[in-house]
């Protein structure tokens, strides 16, 4: 017998990717009330606030195998924002064929879009983790595409630990999101 | 922000084209509106939030796939038989642990929405109980009075049991009730066309606008036809009664404000009554604007659990 309420959230999540259902349950009795409410605040509909609580646990669970979540309420804190977005865009989008009884353009890609995008931030903010010296040597490499040279220049480090630095910073990365291709990163 | 403003920020950025100062914008209005503990949950009801998190679970759960590949027959068969016998055992173990009940006890109206996403709005003192998974086969048993919009899906009939009576439904809105104060079973058809059965037999099919009246009693069923937003009086907030018995009168009003009704005289249960009020009425207002109508005293015990009735009533 596991007592599933009394879990920190870290063992829920170990719990959870191994497809444990009582975890799954578990978080959701922890986290619903919360993400309803925010749902509800942002949308003032309770079938849309009802949506946003369904498209964040059913992307966690979804991606249970996929991402390594360090901290379950940061993880949240980012999907719920996003779901609130998709939703109104869905909601938005059904008012639309409404209106124009079926006549709308089709576009399904902006959800789609939304949720690369919410991946990304989650990502960003696996980054924002990493120690100083390693976060600002990826964001020259990534952000502002500078060579191993240039940025060994800049902040007076050997290009061998530039390379060390991105080599780190990448690792970090590939563990948090194991089965997803380097789309975002490559 | 304006609402458009709002959708049209969402749109830029997922499509990559919002400026630094746009998205700054729309994750100010997120986080700027909002604290979370200021924001209350327009309902505190535990059945609904069971229900959400049945049907979010509903929708986890992979759905069974069956690959059939150059089946014998005869193992086909065996199949079929098993199958068969599977359905008989889930039939039997009625109340497993798949069995979901929602009960609304009294003062007030509880609005239920199914996993196949039909909408029931249960009126005081009601049980609803279905199986999951639902979707495939849309079964409730209800024990009261429940409206309901059954969300259209020809391949999957919606069935309700109730009172001894079975109503079949394709996509429709539909009233139906069976309180034990009643004398029978009645189904309402707002919307559409349901069918109603009784062990087995067809009774009828009804159209909008008409209802099927069950009689406990003589076993026999008659269809007339009736003012739906009289039938719809409850789920929209209102205890109407028209040309109903005393008895009637007094079980609605025992579920909506869970007392006991006892009448000390019985020729008052017969007094026919019309009357609508608001359902936020207290139970000693709705009292007494009767007993100023006909022959009738009503008293109160101190717990205010129990009312009697008596008088000539409308003799």
């Amino acid at each position: 017998m596991t007592n599933y309420a009394a879990l920190e959230d870290g063992h829920l999540l170990a719990s959870l990717q191994k497809g444990d259902e009582k975890a799954f349950n578990a978080i959701y009795h922890r986290h619903w009330q919360k993400l309803v409410a925010i749902g509800y605040y942002h949308t003032r509909n309770k079938q849309m606030a009802e949506d946003v609580v369904s498209d964040v646990l059913m992307g966690l669970w979804h991606k249970r195998h996929e991402l390594e979540i360090r901290s379950l309420s940061a993880y949240l804190g980012t999907a719920v924002k996003y779901a609130v977005f998709k939703v109104m865009v869905r909601h938005q989008r059904r008012e639309d064929i409404l209106q124009t009884q079926g006549r709308a353009e089709p576009d399904d890609e902006t959800e789609k879009k939304l949720e690369a995008r919410f991946l990304r931030e989650f990502l960003d903010g696996v980054v924002e983790t990493l120690p100083e010296k390693t976060r600002l040597v990826f964001r020259y490499s990534r952000e502002d595409q500078l060579s191993v040279t240039e940025i060994a220049g800049r902040m007076d480090l050997s290009p061998k630990s530039v390379e060390y630095h991105i080599t780190k910073a990448l690792k970090a990365l590939k563990d948090s999101i194991r089965k997803f291709n380097n789309i975002f990163f490559s | 922000m304006e609402q458009t403003r709002l959708y049209s920020l969402i749109r830029k950025l997922a499509d990559d084209e919002a400026t630094p100062e746009e998205v700054q914008e729309l994750h100010e209005w997120y986080h700027s509106v909002y604290a979370v503990g200021d924001v209350e949950w327009p309902s505190e009801d535990p059945a609904e939030e069971e229900l959400l998190r049945q049907r979010i679970w509903a929708q986890l759960r992979p759905r069974p796939r069956f690959r059939v590949v150059r089946m014998v027959a005869r193992v086909a068969a065996c199949l079929v038989l098993l199958a068969g016998v599977f359905l008989v055992w889930r039939y039997m173990g009625n109340k497993g642990p798949d069995q979901i009940t929602v009960y609304n006890p009294w003062g007030k109206i509880l609005q239920v929405t199914l996993p196949d996403s039909s909408h029931v709005w249960l009126n005081a003192a009601t049980t609803l109980r279905y199986k999951r998974p639902f979707g495939s086969y849309r079964e409730l048993y209800l024990d009261g009075e429940g409206y309901f919009d059954v969300a259209e899906d020809p391949a999957h009939p919606f069935v309700v049991h109730a009172g001894g009576l079975t109503t079949t439904v394709l996509g429709t809105r539909f009233d139906m009730r069976s309180f034990d104060t009643d004398p029978g079973t009645t189904v309402t058809v707002i919307r559409g066309k349901v069918q109603v059965d009784n062990a087995g037999k067809v009774l009828d099919q009804l159209t909008p606008a008409r209802q099927l009246q069950w009689d406990d009693h003589t076993r026999q069923s008659r269809t007339v036809s009736v003012d739906t937003t009289e039938i719809m009086a409850w789920q929209q907030g209102q205890l109407r009664f028209d040309y109903e018995r005393m008895e009637t009168i007094a079980g609605t009003l025992s579920r909506w404000y869970n007392v006991k009704i006892l009448f000390k005289d019985s020729t008052l249960r017969n007094c026919r009554l019309m009357g609508s009020f608001d359902n936020k009425i207290t139970l000693p207002q709705i009292l007494t604007i009767i007993s100023n109508t006909i022959d009738m005293q009503w008293a109160m015990d101190d717990k205010k659990r129990i009312v009697i009735l008596s008088g000539k009533g409308c003799q």
